[in-house]
């Protein structure tokens, strides 16, 4: 092979590699139509709750609330990138689980995207997740919750602070965060989490299996929570769990069921 | 509801607790190394303090390990002394920040009857040697090399510690880090 075919040959491979890192999903909203056929497969398979649809940015979205019998308080669930309201790895356990520990839940359609967007393709639409906080905290005021609880997994993490980050704590009693600080290959944060600013207590949960991020940011996550001072607030390790809490669903409503209660 | 194992020996020692409190027949007859307070009822605590659980007072399941010298350990021991056991990884980075706590509590009550314990869970020998030498813990580490005391004691998440009372009873169980017992302790 002569210089010049090596050449290309280079050329046309670092083009490729470069394409793939730098590819994205060039999104200003949410995409509705996916949105719509996740809600239509997962509707009629719901056992445990009833949907509801609710309205954020002039469309409607699912969420899926589920009952306590004489409930201590509300926790509102947000799943991970691309996933629904009740994706089986951990949103369903809690989701349903925590009813079982007297707390009442509600589910939330977060905003996703095509399947191969990334943490960097997300950030611009994050404001549309505000309003879905903000409507998922509307129905369970209007429900007669007194104390609410922001549970979010992953890229709901990234959607609750940034929303923590602009509206404050004010409207909830606690938060909870699942593998805080998860992102892709190559795209770091765009914005620290507000953890110092918090004034309610918080729960950062991860799995020992956790990607490399997570666990990196997981001394930096303490001194924040730390800073804060809420005395209530903890970090903790669940032994066997990777970023998603795969096959740990039991382990995984224990825990939180047994921090929540810890704060009564 | 499903039960999990660890659930199941729960509920087993509360039935075997209600047995004896309640029929005396079966209390001649109760399994040995079960103590029970003259006049004891089944007491539900709630600790309002940062980390501690609601626990029944139970007797706290066998802890008969060895530590990483390879001597023998056993509860049993420590009997007539309040014991602190916490689990922990090396892997398990709020397990390792605790340990200044850990000292420092240790250091606190040093001259009372309040003892602390550490279990290591699920580590080989040399792994935990390594790590020992980079963060000293200056108080015993017992080995669970395969985790099973730490599943018949319930833990399922880390860090985890449980009190145990001069009876050998569980008295509170913390998630986390440990400021609250030391409050708790000390006020």
């Amino acid at each position: 092979m002569n210089v010049s075919v090596r050449v290309s040959v280079f050329l046309l491979a670092l083009g490729l590699s470069c394409s793939l890192l730098t590819s994205r999903v060039d999104a200003t909203e949410p995409d509705y139509a996916r949105e719509t056929r996740l809600a239509n497969q997962i509707v009629d398979m719901i056992l445990d709750g009833d949907p509801v649809w609710l309205e954020a940015n002039a469309h409607e979205f699912l969420g899926i609330y589920t009952e306590a019998d004489e409930p201590r308080a509300a926790v509102l669930i947000l799943h991970g990138r691309g996933f629904h309201p009740d994706w089986a790895d951990a949103v369903n356990p809690l989701r349903v689980g925590l009813v079982e520990h007297g707390y009442s839940t509600l589910s939330l359609q977060m905003p996703v995207l095509d399947k191969e967007a990334k943490y960097y393709d997300y950030v611009p639409i994050f404001d549309f997740a505000h309003a879905r906080i903000d409507a998922g905290i509307n129905f369970l005021r209007d429900a007669g919750y007194r104390k609410i609880v922001l549970l979010a997994h992953s890229c709901g993490v990234h959607m609750a602070m940034d929303w923590m980050a602009d509206h404050g704590d004010d409207s909830i009693d606690a938060y909870i965060g699942l593998g805080m600080g998860a992102t892709d290959f190559g795209q770091p944060m765009r914005k620290p989490f507000p953890l110092v600013q918090m004034r309610v207590a918080v729960l950062d949960l991860y799995g020992a299996n956790e990607y490399p991020a997570v666990i990196r940011g997981a001394g930096e996550r303490k001194a924040m929570i730390e800073t804060a001072g809420h005395p209530r607030s903890q970090q903790l390790v669940l032994p066997g769990a990777d970023h998603y809490f795969t096959d740990q669903g039991d382990p995984l409503v224990s825990t939180v069921a047994a921090w929540l209660e810890r704060l009564e | 509801m499903k039960f999990g194992p660890n659930l199941k020996t729960g509920l087993f020692y509360l039935g075997i607790w209600v047995a004896l409190m309640y029929v005396p027949v079966l209390a001649m007859a109760g399994p040995p190394g079960l103590e029970l307070p003259s006049g004891a009822e089944i007491e539900i605590k709630v600790y309002d303090v940062q980390g501690a659980a609601t626990i029944l007072w139970l007797p706290a399941p066998p802890l008969r390990l060895t530590d990483i010298d390879g001597a023998d350990f056993s509860l049993d021991a420590y009997r007539g002394q309040v014991l602190l056991v916490n689990f922990w990884a090396s892997w398990c980075r709020p397990c390792v920040a605790e340990i200044p706590s850990l000292h420092r509590l240790d250091a606190t009550l040093k001259h009372t009857d309040f003892k602390i314990v550490t279990v290591n869970v699920g580590e080989d020998l040399a792994r935990v040697n390594r790590f020992l030498r980079q963060v000293p813990v200056e108080l015993p580490v017992l080995m669970d090399y395969d985790a099973s005391i730490s599943k018949d004691w319930m833990i399922y998440v880390y860090p985890s510690s449980y009190l145990v009372d001069r009876q050998g009873n569980y008295l509170t169980h913390t998630l986390g880090h440990l400021n609250g017992i030391q409050r708790k302790l000390s006020g």
